[in-house]
């Protein structure tokens, strides 16, 4: 993009008219949609810390993801599989580049819907602008373009980290609520059966009905 | 009695998000059918006090069906999957998301990025030799790109301007002398 002062002046002209009070109203919540956090950069950190320089080790001795010490999931289709799920599974944390630009918006725009129509509990965790770099840095696997990061919280991971990254979400009511996705997530349908008998016997033809006199 | 501007605008506002509501509620109703219907009247009501949507509404299929108007919630009335198609003569292939609104049966492409070519694994030395050289190499390349592409046109430019012209003609005459004085010492030598 150039940076000439026509250029820039234009981009932000953009910015100041767009309509956003649309966005605040607490039925579609579109503002909060993803969560915030209370220290970004800590967050960074902490996943780099604990899990991408492992990570990073893995990919150089080329242990495929399957064999790495945490169920991680990195693949587009089959994180939405596993948040489809009718029955609730092991809880996950779900780190999202939503800010890098390499990204299209459409690909993660369903993603907070997602996670929170789901059946599983989802912790969905935004990373910074510029973390896919350093998750590509660290799985260096084509798969990891999307930006998404699914991980697993059974026995695997270490109970630290998940309790510290809890401690970062926001805990502000308001701002995690959708009214109007409540209604919408899966509920199976309650089936019953009852017993019932129908008699043997053929039915009697009815008999023709007499025209009416007058 | 006519409204000052901060009333108009309250009143604008309300009324919006009134329809903004309303075009939300409508999964949880259960008649999709009428989905088309008020996100019509959304539009037009945002068209009639010429406000400019954020793009994440706007986007054409991106959070609205295009073809029966149904806010997209994934799973409820959406399926999507992402798929990889190979571009015909190129190594390449396209990331492509798939969206189907299960309203109406619609389906909609997004080109989502170029999957990167499969490289062939490479040993963990290699691997490492290879990293700091490339890296540098390829800051080096898209340096010398972008140089390359505004200067290649300024150039162009300027060999299209008339004194650029002359100064080839020029040119084009000395050499012509001196080729004739190199073959008049070439006939003295012989």
């Amino acid at each position: 993009m150039s940076n000439s002062l026509k250029a820039l002046d234009k981009r932000f002209a953009k910015r100041r008219q767009v309509y956003k009070p649309i966005l605040e109203s607490p039925f579609t919540n579109e503002l909060n949609s993803w969560p915030h956090l209370k220290d970004q950069k800590f967050v960074v950190q902490l996943l780099k810390n604990t899990i991408l320089n492992k990570c990073k080790h893995l990919n150089e001795s080329s242990v495929p993801i399957s064999q790495w010490p945490w169920d991680i999931l990195i693949n587009y289709n089959e994180i939405v599989s596993y948040l489809s799920k009718t029955e609730p599974s092991c809880n996950v944390i779900l780190f999202v580049c939503n800010k890098d630009q390499d990204i299209p918006s459409i690909l993660l725009q369903q993603i907070p819907i997602l996670s929170y129509i789901s059946k599983t509990k989802v912790t969905l965790v935004q990373l910074p602008k510029g973390s896919l770099d350093l998750l590509r840095d660290a799985i260096r696997d084509k798969d990891i373009d999307n930006g998404l990061l699914l991980i697993q919280c059974n026995d695997k991971l270490d109970s630290t980290f998940l309790t510290q990254i809890e401690s970062q979400m926001d805990t502000n009511e308001q701002a995690s609520k959708f009214p109007w996705l409540d209604n919408l997530q899966y509920k199976p349908t309650n089936i019953k059966l009852l017993k019932s008998t129908i008699p043997l016997q053929s039915k009697i033809p009815k008999k023709s009905q007499t025209p009416h006199q007058k | 009695m006519s409204l000052n501007r901060e009333q108009r605008e309250k009143f604008r506002d309300r009324q919006i998000r009134e329809k903004y509501d309303m075009v939300h509620l409508i999964p949880s109703l259960e008649v999709p059918e009428l989905s088309g219907l008020y996100l019509k009247s959304f539009y037009n009501a945002s068209k009639k006090y010429q406000l400019q949507l954020p793009p994440s509404i706007t986007d054409s299929n991106g959070k609205f069906c295009g073809n029966c108007g149904c806010v997209r919630v994934i799973n409820f009335n959406l399926q999507t999957q992402l798929i990889e198609r190979k571009v015909p003569d190129t190594n390449q292939s396209l990331r492509i998301l798939k969206y189907e609104c299960m309203n109406c049966g619609f389906k909609n492409e997004f080109k989502v990025g170029e999957a990167a070519v499969t490289i062939a694994p490479v040993s963990f030395s290699q691997k490492l030799v290879a990293k700091e050289g490339v890296s540098h190499n390829q800051k080096v390349d898209t340096k010398i790109q972008k140089k390359n592409s505004g200067k290649d046109r300024a150039k162009k430019r300027k060999q299209n301007s008339l004194s650029n012209m002359l100064s080839k003609r020029n040119e084009e005459k000395k050499n012509q002398k001196k080729g004739l004085s190199l073959s008049l010492e070439s006939f003295m030598q012989g």
